[in-house]
């Protein structure tokens, strides 16, 4: 590693010296660690006429929970501010330091605790240490026959523990669950410093869920360092369906009637008509496709099942196997195209994926697309709002807005993308619906989260202050 | 001067990179051609995921590079150029990147290209030295060479009858100056002067494939520039290893000269075009990501990637019996890691013929 430049540096390496790779500061790499890829950090590097300054001091590597654990004592002592670190790829700003910087802020990036460290066949459960990619912890439970089910498009560049700190759902999750329903226990660190871990009972009466307390706590209830997760025996068979429906609402219709009968295909894609449109060039009607996978005579059953559920139904075509075929070679490809519209200046895109009960879908996916008028009347410039379904269960799903636009030549790029985002929590929140699916809150939607959840927020805010009365663990992120 | 700002910042978008992508495979090597998209390439990258840190991505690296041509200094950029330079050494030049982006960014080209225009700018007087001296233990060659790596004459001469297979008079070990640190450009400019002392030599075998990498190179650049014919011997003897029967322990490491940045940057690998490379065999294979050739500049970084390498090839569960190594470089280094027998594939070939 290089050479270190700062006191800071030179006084942690000097509390940790049997580990020489233990950290880094030098000012590219604090540079790096100081955002993630929250668009908001993309619009303001992009139109800085400097290089930002970077808004950490140091970075650390622990290779073992016991360091780490070792470590939050001395920050605690300290008073170092700690940012868990993953692979940086969180869209809301959930690593993107805020507020003044009075105390010395250290990255604690926790890639070196990256191996799976048991896989139990018979049970079907493995324990993975948080710092492992995406690719690589399927890559390796591949090798061995199992597969975690979780494929986010984000795979190549995120990591478990950020599937954790966010609550994240990958493509495939209408079959395999989001991460709360593949994460049987939890191993972390206490802001104290305590090494905790959660029961592994598939189910228990045992008080309320710890699992669910620090799932999706985004770094500010301490560390979560391991995971015990089921796995699944590789798929026999992949089955893939496409349709083409007359309107959005007809093919939620369609969808729920698969979900209530049981049925649980691993991929369901709703396009509404603007995506539809826009991007596969429909000319009317939406696109719908579907994958369904697992033991050979079960996906069968499912497929046939699904068209026959289908077809009877008013407004629906059958549209062969190429489309799924075509979605699932280029599922990944999305995150490589972000940046394309992003380069131009005054551009913003963005995503906001929300959930809400089908009762309220149709309601929630109207209300949002309005955003486009409201921001053109205050603001004018370019706007506008794509939507495709993507996650669904027995009572509900997700909705995934793709924000594109640009600003008018009057108003600050970051000042535009915060005034578009207002509207859309706004809009969100209005019909009642989750301000996030899987991409989390971070410091994007803090605010939004706080009013919606009212004196559960409180709540969490006076349990924040008990176990992190310092506010070292990732301060401001949820709006704590 | 606002207008030539919007114009430059509209080259700059993606719409005039797609349009330029369709025309110029050339421009993959620019840093402009980097689209930063959410780092696709991370888990590719073995430095960047043997040294775990997000500053080596291909995406960090090339941004180094994108923001010195926005004009920032290295001061601004990485504190100074000596820093700077330090994170753009962090790639073993193997291409994986390349693989996984949709866009075919050539990071490893943009990189070598940029960390050359440091070494020259660091005028190392040693090299001039070093480059007489070997242009004088070529110039009393003659005939029909072999080009051998340092210590492996002995082995030749011991095995004569391969050299007589070749038509080869002599075996010799040269330490040509292929590695890339400082010598990139020297080698360009300097080929005329090595074709010059070559004159009398009418074949010229070469057993490192790092070699022909560089004799490759500078004869594109100046075909005039060597007049003998340029042969590597390890498409002589690689129909031998094929003929063999191998045992499922085998573990074959590669030249990723051979099999990914020759192929790469563009030059015509026959083997490769027939399905004759080792990958192409279906042996067991690793890929080490060129330790071979990084270790020369970063020894630590390199043994911890082979620690890596070496671990990831009993994930699946399978017994290693042995590696069969196409570098002596990463022979050498293999075997500090490894209690696994490594051998250099000549070796694997010759007891394979005797058995």
């Amino acid at each position: 590693m290089k050479d270190l430049v700062s006191p800071l540096g030179k006084e942690i390496l000097s509390l940790f010296q049997w580990d020489s790779d233990f950290v880094a500061d030098d000012l590219y790499t604090r540079r790096v660690y100081s955002k993630d890829l929250w668009p908001r950090n993309l619009i303001l590097a992009r139109e800085a006429e400097l290089p930002q300054e970077p808004a950490v001091d140091a970075i650390i590597w622990p290779s073992s929970t016991k360091d780490l654990s070792k470590f939050v004592e001395i920050a605690n002592q300290k008073n170092w501010e700690i940012f868990a670190y993953g692979a940086g790829s969180g869209v809301c700003g959930g690593l993107t330091p805020t507020g003044e910087h009075r105390r010395p802020r250290l990255v604690v990036d926790l890639k070196r605790m990256d191996k799976i460290e048991s896989l139990d066949p018979v049970s079907q459960v493995a324990k993975v240490q948080a710092g492992i990619l995406g690719q690589v912890l399927e890559e390796d439970l591949n090798a061995k026959g199992f597969t975690l089910g979780h494929f986010p498009s984000s795979i190549y560049c995120s990591s478990f523990g950020g599937y954790l700190a966010t609550r994240a759902a990958g493509q495939l999750s209408t079959y395999y669950g989001k991460i709360e329903d593949i994460v049987l226990a939890l191993e972390g660190i206490l802001p104290s410093g305590e090494i905790f871990q959660t029961p592994d009972a598939p189910r228990m009466a045992v008080g309320p869920d710890w699992n669910h307390f620090f799932l999706g706590s985004e770094g500010t209830l301490g560390f979560l360092t391991a995971a015990w997760v089921k796995v699944h025996k590789l798929a026999e068979n992949r089955r893939f369906l496409s349709f083409h429906v007359e309107s959005t609402e007809k093919a939620l219709d369609g969808i729920r009637e698969w979900l209530q009968a049981g049925l649980h295909p691993a991929v369901i894609r709703l396009y509404d008509e603007d995506e539809s449109r826009m991007l596969m060039g429909l000319k009317g009607g939406v696109k719908l496709v579907c994958i369904v996978e697992g033991d050979q005579e079960i996906a069968d059953f499912t497929a046939s099942y699904i068209s026959k559920l289908s077809l009877r139904r008013a407004g629906w075509v059958d549209t062969g196997e190429e489309p799924a075929q075509h979605w699932w070679a280029h599922r990944y490809d999305v995150s490589y195209r972000q940046q394309q519209i992003m380069s131009h200046r005054r551009m913003i895109l963005d995503t906001f994926e929300v959930a809400t009960q089908w009762s309220k879908l149709p309601q929630l996916h109207r209300e949002v697309k309005k955003v486009v008028g409201q921001v053109k009347d205050l603001h004018g410039g370019m706007l506008v709002i794509l939507a495709h379904f993507s996650h669904f269960y027995h009572c509900g799903g997700n909705i995934y807005f793709t924000i594109c636009g640009a600003s008018p030549q009057d108003v600050a790029t970051a000042d535009y993308y915060d005034s578009v985002w207002k509207a859309l929590l706004e809009a969100c929140i209005k019909q009642g619906g989750a301000v996030s699916h899987h991409h989390g809150i971070g410091r994007l939607k803090a605010q939004a989260f706080a009013k919606q959840r009212g004196v559960l927020h409180e709540t969490l805010r006076r349990i924040k202050n008990e176990i992190d009365p310092k506010h070292l663990f990732n301060p401001e992120n949820l709006g704590l | 001067m606002k207008l030539i700002q919007n114009i430059s910042s509209t080259l700059k978008t993606w719409v005039f990179k797609n349009k330029v992508f369709k025309f110029s495979k050339r421009y993959r090597r620019d840093p402009q051609a980097c689209f930063y998209c959410p780092e696709m390439c991370r888990f590719s990258c073995p430095t960047a995921e043997t040294l775990r840190t997000n500053a080596i991505t291909p995406r960090g690296k090339m941004s180094l590079l994108h923001l010195t041509e926005r004009g920032y200094s290295d001061e601004n950029v990485a504190g100074d150029s000596v820093s700077r330079q330090w994170f753009l050494e962090q790639c073993t030049g193997c291409g994986r990147c390349t693989e996984y982006c949709v866009h075919e960014v050539d990071v490893a080209s943009n990189l070598r290209e940029e960390r050359n225009k440091f070494w020259q700018a660091q005028n190392r007087s040693g090299l001039e030295g070093s480059f007489q001296g070997l242009l004088r233990s070529l110039e009393v060659l003659s005939g029909r060479v072999l080009f051998c790596e340092p210590g492996r004459a002995s082995w030749w001469n011991k095995n004569a009858r391969l050299l007589k297979d070749l038509q080869v008079d002599q075996a010799v070990e040269v330490d040509f100056p292929h590695r890339e640190w400082g010598w990139g450009k020297l080698q360009s400019e300097k080929l005329a002067e090595i074709g010059k002392a070559l004159k009398k030599c009418e074949l010229i075998y070469l057993e490192s494939p790092e070699v022909g990498w560089f004799f490759a190179k500078g004869l594109k650049a100046d075909g005039k520039a060597l007049s003998a014919e340029v042969r590597l011997v390890w498409p002589q003897f690689f129909k031998l290893m094929v003929g063999a029967p191998l045992p499922p322990g085998f573990v074959f490491h590669e030249s990723f000269h051979l099999t990914r940045l020759l192929p790469r940057l563009g030059y015509s690998i026959p083997m490769y075009e027939r399905g004759q490379m080792p990958f192409h065999s279906g042996w067991n294979v690793l890929d080490c990501g060129g330790e071979g050739f990084y270790r020369h500049a970063h020894l630590e970084t390199a043994k911890k990637m082979a620690t890596r390498f070496l671990g990831d090839l009993g994930k699946d569960g399978r017994k290693i019996d042995k590696i069969v190594c196409q570098s002596l470089a990463c022979v050498e280094h293999l075997r500090q890691e490894t209690s696994l027998p490594v051998v250099y594939w000549l070796d694997e070939v010759v007891d394979g013929r005797q058995r």
